[in-house]
């Protein structure tokens, strides 16, 4: 390779890395993950019951439509935030109410999560 | 979700790269690998425009907007530009000639500012949130609904702010939406980002065979730096993708008046299409781009005005399906209702172009970008390079009277530079980037005349 070349190469590669080196300097770059946007339960704080979440809203349309058509009136469907629409019933007051309608969701089959409300 | 929407995107793109190096080895042809290298950028922008073309059309008629379709179209156009350009005899690239290198050391210093600028607007690209008031109103909705759906849903595309605006930069969104898994509004901002920086490449490699280098690399950072230019790479809204068609498609416009070699004008046209398919400004300003290459060939009208007719015949062909499409459906065309009719709105007239010229001359938004182009003209002009003075002269010009036109036309629109009261200041990018594209060419003509009459003295 000539002089020229590696000198070429050089003036566009050593500030670079040392960019690089700088922007990592505090710790790898951060990935997030659709994970984030599922927020645990807290005790004291309104809790969503999240019955599903899918790709595409119309397979989360039709769940919905299945959730209400079982008795669970007042259940939608949003977007998450990371991508996915969530089949949700919104606002239960506490974890306690949400637990016994978990319970009785699992009579007809139907396994929601427990997770911290989307607007708390 | 970040690091395999990044990876899909990075395919997604390498599709439109391996594309647009198909379509460019079959018009032109490639001499050498360091040619292939420098047009990289140009052939990026060419295999968007291209496939994104393709499945707009497709989309408007109906064909169901698949991750097939995603895929598949930019294979079959890859694989069959390549076959064809062999069928017609375009060698492989040979090796760069050795003497070629002696420009090496400048062009690396501008690359090293170049890259370190993108990529702290890339790390602000890759977790960035959708900010800006178009983008999550109507740009990105329109391309969730054509991930979701697969079709441009009469429904929302009727009822959505921007109903009339063409679909290809949604259909580019649904793309990535599609290659990413889902509906990743966050990582969407590197694929503008992406956008952001093949132009730039595609404008310093076609720039760079006739600009010298220690002319050219200081304009370049200039449009990254430039406040209205580089900070908005990552906004995913269609002004600056519209600029972006639109400084290329002048510069291979220019070269096509000066060389008459038809791949220019034939990639210029494919530019030109895109640009129609991606605002309705678009409209205007691929008018105004035929109307300079007019005036500026005018003395050689016999040869360059049917070519430049069948230029731009080829663009209102693409332009027509999606007017079609909106006006079947019973959405308001683009036109001003007050059109030509200078008695109409009478008062407005007068303020309307000097908002236009305030915008052009602001360095508020563009930096020295306007007005080193202003002086750029007068040294060329006193080399009597008229060809490329009236062609620059003419573009900028016809396009901030095009922005006076607006607002004149449109009783809605206040005059003034407030974005959401005013487009004005989002169109006059356009005339921003061709200064940026001009000024290094009527530069070089400048030095190269100075120096000539140096030598001979």
């Amino acid at each position: 390779m000539s002089r020229r070349i590696g000198l070429a190469a050089t003036i566009v590669l050593a500030p670079l890395t040392v960019y690089a080196l700088l922007a990592t300097a505090q710790g790898a770059p951060r990935f997030p993950t659709r994970n984030e946007c599922v927020r645990e339960a807290v005790e004291g704080q309104p809790v969503d019951l999240v019955f599903a979440r899918f790709d595409d809203p119309l397979s989360a349309v039709r769940a919905r439509e299945e959730v209400v058509r079982v008795g669970f009136v007042g259940t939608e469907e949003f977007p998450d935030g990371c991508g996915r629409w969530k089949v949700v019933l919104e606002d239960v007051p506490s974890v306690e109410i949400a637990r016994e309608i978990q319970m009785e969701a699992a009579t007809v089959d139907l396994n929601p999560t427990l997770e911290l409300a989307s607007n708390g | 979700m970040s690091a395999h929407a990044l990876a899909g995107l990075a395919a997604l793109n390498a599709f439109y790269l391996t594309c647009g190096l198909a379509v460019l080895w079959l018009v032109r042809g490639w001499d050498t690998w360091a040619q292939l290298a420098r047009l990289a950028g140009l052939a990026y922008v060419l295999g968007v425009v291209a496939i994104g073309l393709l499945w707009s059309l497709l989309l408007i008629v109906a064909v169901p907007f698949s991750l097939g379709i995603v895929v598949g179209l930019p294979v079959v156009i890859a694989a069959g530009a390549a076959v064809a350009a062999r069928r017609r005899g375009r060698p492989w690239p040979s090796r760069t000639p050795a003497g070629s290198h002696r420009r090496l050391v400048v062009t690396a210093f501008g690359i090293s500012a170049s890259v370190l600028l993108l990529a702290g607007f890339f790390r602000a690209a890759r977790l960035s949130g959708l900010y800006w008031w178009d983008a999550w109103s109507f740009w990105v909705p329109k391309a969730k609904a054509i991930y979701s759906f697969g079709s441009l849903d009469v429904g929302f595309f009727t009822t959505l702010p921007g109903s009339s605006y063409p679909p290809l930069i949604p259909v580019l969104d649904a793309a990535a939406f599609h290659v990413m898994g889902s509906a990743d509004v966050v990582t969407l901002h590197v694929q503008y980002w992406l956008f952001g920086v093949a132009f730039v490449w595609a404008l310093a490699g076609l720039l760079a065979e006739r600009v010298r280098d220690w002319i050219l690399w200081p304009f370049i950072l200039l449009v990254l730096v430039a406040p209205r230019i580089g900070e908005r790479f990552l906004v995913a809204e269609a002004d600056l993708f519209l600029d972006y068609l639109f400084a290329l498609a002048s510069v291979l416009v220019l070269y096509w008046i000066l060389d008459r070699e038809r791949w220019q004008l034939a990639i210029a046209v494919a530019l030109m299409s895109g640009m129609v398919l991606t605002k309705r400004e678009g409209l205007l300003l691929a008018a105004v781009l035929v109307g300079a290459a007019l005036l500026a060939s005018a003395r050689d009208w016999r040869a360059a005005w049917p070519a430049l007719g069948i230029a731009a015949a080829a663009v209102a062909v693409v332009a027509a399906p999606w007017r079609v499409w909106y006006i079947a459906h019973g959405v308001a065309g683009e036109a001003p209702t007050d059109g030509l009719d200078p008695t109409a709105n009478a008062e407005r007239l007068f303020p309307s172009f000097r908002l236009a010229f305030d915008v052009l001359l602001s360095s508020e938004y563009w930096s020295v970008l306007v007005s080193v182009a202003l002086g750029a003209l007068l040294l060329a002009l006193l080399t009597r390079a008229y060809a490329v003075v009236v062609y620059f002269g003419a573009l900028v010009l016809l396009v901030t009277l095009g922005g006076g036109w607006i607002t004149w036309a449109v009783p809605e629109l206040e005059i003034t530079q407030e974005l959401g009261a005013n487009p004005i200041v989002r169109y006059m990018g356009a005339a921003a980037l061709a200064c940026a594209a001009a000024s290094p060419v009527l530069l070089s003509i400048a030095w190269r005349a100075v120096t000539s009459q140096e030598e001979s003295s």
